[in-house]
């Protein structure tokens, strides 16, 4: 995708101006129309339904407090990728359930992190649908299980909280670089992975083997230990696989080894899946859920706000970069006046 | 068949012929010696290895004051034995150029000449090579135009140049060529091709030496791919998998300059080795031959390095596309002229 980069000083008010055109059917047809898709009216009031419900459930998670947060956020991300799917399809998405399902077991389990979500309902499941829509997933269903720490260690703006709560687990995502160098008046770009951080992995080359889609996007990497960095240069004509922070910062993701298969769902699957076991426990195990928001000491909380805050501010821009085909990134410069010499 | 394909078809027998097997030994045994590192630096092939064991003592002085141990008397026999028959297939190839130009003999098109000479064993069969294969590429090579274009033009030179002359003047051609990257046309060249008549002179020497240095640069990309075979089945290959970025590619000197990433098959390459590209202008669904001119490397794997190659023509020559106003313009005068 390319980059779009948009001024403002508030980039969350200013991405629900953005989304909120398709509150409106005139808006939702126009843009069906270019697409080429069909603008049958129960779509587009689908489209329209959905897109506002979920401004208003977010409004709602903000205000909220982390008791309830968590299911509020998810009902907003659902509603709004829904609308969204079926804005860039031209369908309504075939849903009747989540597509996932969390057990709880009788002995509570500590830290948060370890319970787990299990994927279920392939054909009409919400996750599995918007998977199809919005990712291209190998294996994805058959995946089945997934851990909320898992998901955690898989969003970058989480990555920090989550080294510092649960120690001796390793990141799903590693920060990458973009450097241009000259050689021989030769100008090229290379993506670099600091060594030190590699090093904290059992094989730093194994890591950078496990980087989701690394054929697609690099040459087959050679690193040379001892090096300070792992250097990764593009393809020619090669694919952009960077997950991309907020703030623009690119990230490698790392495959998660699933029935000896090398599965990676993109950020926004990861963010659905999260918001779901967060508020699955949030609604259907207070007794789990009430201790931790109101006794937490081991820290973790911190790691469960951080990803709920951002799943607030970043998931309706995932949606948003989806809708236009391009990464919209909003940001924040001063206009100066050029002084002169 | 062109003195390419002739030339792969005399490499496919190597790994079946014992005495190759030998080569490979004695050279293989030099690996971790001073004189194996110093001989490869040459960039002669087996040949570098001899020169560089005849010239110990003067390299024993000030101010290289290298001490290297000598040849052991079996590899210097095996090299020597070797490169007699190298010697004698060059000759072979230029034969009909040394016929109809007693000055333009084996010595002056040799890829060893800039070099102090050698002694090799009188040849007396193949051994090293099968007969018939050699035969085949000798027989291709004499087919090539560029050897008649020699022939014919060296009318020029016949009566006044001594092989030691020739000699003096193709090897300060190709240093002319070697001193501009690959994609410059040298001054003298580009003067001489956009100023000077066709019936010129100074045009006809330089076609005349053009043609000669493209026979002996051909011996030379021959010499060096029976030298790689004893060691690869396959040739380095700059491709999709390897190229960092590509920078340039020169119509007017086939030469082309890109980065690499080092590492696998390129590791460790040296200037004069051939390889293959492939992904690269000016088609890149086609596949080149490429001799490595010159290189900026870091010798670390994962490092980008910087190469100029230039491309081969099917008879393996790197300057056809160089010369190719020369080449050209012997072919519009045969057909009547411009």
């Amino acid at each position: 995708m390319t980059t779009f980069r948009i001024p403002t000083d508030n980039p969350r008010v200013e991405q629900w101006k953005l989304l909120s055109r398709f509150y409106y059917p005139p808006n939702i047809r126009r843009y069906l129309t270019a697409k080429g898709l069909s603008d049958v009216e129960e779509t587009v009031n689908y489209i329209a339904g959905s897109m506002r419900q979920s401004e208003g459930y977010f409004s709602a998670a903000l205000l909220a407090p982390l008791d309830i947060a968590p299911l509020l956020t998810y009902y907003g991300a659902t509603n709004l990728t829904s609308g969204a799917a079926a804005l860039v399809t031209g369908a309504r998405p075939n849903i009747d359930h989540h597509g996932m399902t969390m057990d709880i077991p009788a002995e509570p389990k500590s830290p948060i992190a370890d319970y787990e979500i299990t994927l279920s309902h392939r054909n009409s499941g919400a996750i599995q649908s918007f998977a199809s829509v919005f990712d291209n997933i190998p294996y994805f269903h058959e995946s089945r299980a997934w851990t909320i720490g898992e998901i955690f260690g898989s969003v970058p703006a989480v990555v920090n909280e989550f080294e510092t709560a649960y120690p001796g687990r390793l990141p799903y995502c590693v920060p990458a670089k973009t450097v241009r160098d000259e050689m021989d008046g030769i100008e090229y770009l290379f993506d670099e992975i600091p060594m030190d951080l590699l090093a904290k992995y059992p094989d730093p080359y194994e890591t950078i083997m496990s980087i989701a889609r690394l054929k697609d996007a690099y040459i087959k990497p050679r690193i040379n230990i001892p090096a300070e960095s792992a250097k990764l240069y593009p393809k020619r004509d090669g694919s952009d696989i960077g997950i991309y922070s907020v703030f623009g910062e690119k990230y490698l993701p790392l495959t998660h080894k699933k029935n000896g298969r090398a599965v990676c769902p993109n950020q926004l699957v990861m963010m659905l899946m999260g918001l779901f076991a967060l508020g699955y426990l949030s609604r259907y195990s207070p007794d789990i859920w009430n201790p931790f928001v109101l006794t937490d000491q081991s820290g973790e909380r911190v790691v469960v706000e951080r990803f709920l805050t951002h799943c607030q501010r970043f998931l309706p821009n995932l949606v948003l970069n989806e809708i236009e085909g391009r990464r919209i990134q909003f940001v924040f410069e001063v206009e100066r006046d050029v002084v002169p010499a | 068949m062109s003195i390419r394909q002739a030339t792969f078809d005399l490499c496919k027998t190597i790994p079946n012929l014992p005495k190759q097997a030998e080569v490979r030994a004695a050279i293989a045994g030099l690996a971790n010696k001073q004189i194996g590192y110093y001989g490869e630096r040459q960039h002669a092939q087996a040949f570098g290895y001899l020169l560089i064991d005849k010239q110990r003592k003067e390299l024993a002085k000030p101010p290289s004051r290298l001490a290297l141990e000598p040849l052991s008397d079996e590899v210097r026999r095996t090299l020597a034995c070797y490169l007699s028959e190298v010697f004698e297939m060059n000759r072979l190839c230029v034969q009909r150029l040394s016929n109809a130009c007693a000055n333009c003999d084996a010595y002056a098109v040799s890829p060893y000449n800039q070099f102090v000479q050698i002694n090799v064993p009188p040849f007396k069969q193949f051994e090293f090579f099968p007969a018939n294969e050699v035969q085949n590429l000798v027989n291709e090579f004499e087919r090539q135009p560029l050897l008649q274009l020699a022939i014919d033009t060296s009318r020029i030179f016949s009566v006044t140049f001594s092989p030691q002359r020739y000699v003096d003047e193709l090897v300060q051609l190709e240093h002319a060529i070697q001193a501009e990257d690959v994609g410059s046309v040298p001054k003298l060249i580009k003067d001489i091709s956009d100023l000077e008549p066709l019936t010129s002179s100074r045009w006809m020497q330089l076609q005349h030496l053009s043609a000669v240095l493209g026979l002996r640069a051909s011996l030379g990309v021959i010499n060096q791919l029976l030298y790689s075979k004893l060691f690869s089945s396959k040739l380095p290959c700059f491709d999709d998998h390897n190229i960092i970025k590509f920078g340039t590619y020169a119509f007017a000197t086939g030469g082309s300059k890109l980065i690499y990433q080092e590492g696998g098959s390129l590791f460790l390459l040296m200037p004069g080795e051939i390889t293959v590209a492939t992904g690269v202008p000016p088609d890149d669904t086609a596949r080149y031959f490429c001799r490595v001119e010159r290189l900026h490397t870091s010798w670390m794997p994962g490092q980008p390095s910087y190469v100029e190659l230039r491309t081969l023509d099917e008879n393996l020559n790197p300057y056809a596309i160089l010369f190719e106003p020369f080449i050209r313009s012997q072919k519009s005068v045969a057909n009547g002229g411009d």
